[in-house]
């Protein structure tokens, strides 16, 4: 498909395997002639439907890709409101109050050498470019800690919308993630002014390259999220969507 | 044999902390039926439980201070004499062993606790290390505040507000827990809806109180943002039902 392997895991925090609560999150991608969509949702933990608002998350990011006649930032913000009008819709279809399905997304459209991303909440986008490294391109949304964040159900969503367009040849790479794994895959750091600030770090080009071989197995990675230093970091449900380039 | 893991890079250190500073009592008082050997037996008790929380040993920092014996002290959380930071990993908490003697400042102690917190959470901040939950503040007491020279103190009632107006605002959650002869009108004018009173000098029913408190944060919070989180306390009854259920046995 279009040059891509897709590996998309995810796996139940024993938080929620205690409970019995099964897993919030929600991932899906697909392959559209020269594009891939791919996107990550992740359901609120203590909202009832949750996991039904991360479904209707992905497949909106999923559906809405035919708005994107061309990629620019224009493209980009009319794709980032089909996708929420999309959502919107469907979730009125349904029962109870809107705060109940409350989701984060976050969704790529890839089109090498150009890329549109849709960002609500705190899931985040890494990027592997070529000789480059791995870039933290879109961060996690956090308040003023890590339980703040917005909702695709929020009334404070419209100002908390991130989307654009990426344009690099040269990347190979991309890894979306719910929040589940932030603790355990990025490092803290600090930007360009000095500021603290997630990272990438070096090594987490690790989980790409190991994919970039056919033979490489996605329940080896299901495995090392249900690990016990994964496990520790973060009692939440764990997802990781990678796209590697053939 | 390949271990699945191999390949895979090491989990990154914590970006993210729960901080919990216990504020205790080991005032003259504390020497009767032995209640400070009593807790400190259960402080030894309750660091092995915790430790055994891979969850909590990853992302908790503890602070220990002591109202009574030597004033108010900030205690080495590593179990050091002198030296070392207010906070410490939960993984190199040793508890110190503490002595009774002394009067009982019990609001210079919460102020003291609720300033080493503060200082803690602007350092990480500017760590870029965020909070992963609401800081907690256990206070663990065997009796009613006085001055610094013993006479009964009645600046509880201005520390009172000063604590609803950090919760109120998610600075911080504040516990008071007791024992035999704590002054329950204080505990629950200091923690209204998260007071608890052990029967005797049950110091370990009391560590047990907060070992289970602390798991309701965690558990509870799990997942929750802060916009529901406001919404779901404005539908609870009350967080005394964390303390009750405690006291049933239902938790």
């Amino acid at each position: 498909m279009a040059g891509w392997r897709v590996v998309p895991v995810s796996v139940t925090g024993p938080e929620h395997v205690r409970r019995g609560a099964g897993n919030q999150d929600a991932f899906a991608w697909r392959a559209d002639g020269d594009r891939l969509v791919l996107a990550v949702a992740d359901g609120a933990g203590s909202a009832v439907r949750s996991a039904t608002g991360a479904r209707l998350a992905v497949d909106a990011a999923c559906d809405a890709t035919a708005v994107l006649d061309e990629f620019g930032a224009e493209p980009a913000r009319r794709y980032a409101g089909r996708v929420l009008g999309l959502f919107d819709r469907r979730l009125a279809r349904l029962g109870g109050e809107r705060g109940d399905y409350a989701t984060t997304l976050i969704a790529v459209v890839a089109r090498p050498p150009a890329y549109v991303f849709l960002a609500v909440g705190d899931s985040f986008l890494v990027v592997e470019h070529r000789d480059g490294g791995a870039h933290l391109v879109v961060p996690p949304d956090n308040g003023p800690s890590l339980g703040s964040t917005v909702f695709l159900t929020s009334r404070g969503r419209a100002t908390a919308v991130r989307c654009g367009v990426i344009e690099d040849p040269e990347i190979t790479g991309l890894a979306l993630c719910s929040d589940g794994v932030l603790d355990a895959v990025l490092a803290a750091g600090r930007d360009a002014d000095g500021e603290p600030a997630l990272l990438a770090p070096a090594d987490f080009t690790a989980y790409l390259r190991m994919f970039a071989d056919p033979a490489a197995r996605p329940s080896d990675l299901a495995e090392r999220l249900r690990s016990p230093d994964f496990t520790a970091s973060s009692a939440d449900d764990k997802t990781m969507v990678l796209a590697v380039r053939a | 044999m390949t271990s699945p893991a191999v390949g895979f890079p090491p989990v990154q250190s914590s970006k993210s902390r729960l901080l919990i500073t216990l504020v205790v009592d080991t005032s003259s008082s504390m020497a009767r039926d032995d209640a400070i050997g009593q807790l400190n037996e259960a402080l030894r008790s309750w660091r092995e439980s915790v430790h055994a929380d891979n969850h909590l040993r990853h992302i908790s920092e503890i602070a220990v201070v002591t109202f009574g014996a030597g004033g108010v002290r900030v205690v080495d959380p590593t179990g050091h004499e002198r030296g070392g930071e207010p906070f410490a990993p939960i993984t190199r908490f040793q508890p110190p062993t503490l002595r009774a003697g002394g009067f009982s400042p019990m609001v210079a102690g919460i102020k003291q606790g609720l300033q080493v917190m503060d200082q803690r959470r602007q350092a990480l901040a500017r760590e870029g290390i965020q909070m992963a939950y609401t800081p907690l503040v256990f206070l663990l007491t065997d009796g009613a505040p006085s001055d610094e020279r013993g006479k009964p103190c009645e600046l509880w009632r201005n520390l009172a507000p000063e604590l609803r107006r950090q919760e109120q605002e998610q600075g911080l959650m504040f516990f008071a827990f007791g024992v035999r002869g704590a002054d329950a009108k204080v505990l629950q004018a200091l923690a209204p809806d998260k007071n608890y009173q052990a029967d005797g000098t049950d110091f370990a029913s009391v560590l047990g109180a907060v070992r289970q408190s602390i798991d309701r944060v965690v558990r509870s919070t799990e997942g929750v943002r802060t916009e529901e989180m406001t919404a779901r306390l404005k539908k609870r009854k009350s967080a005394m039902d964390w303390i009750t259920d405690h006291a049933r046995g239902d938790a």
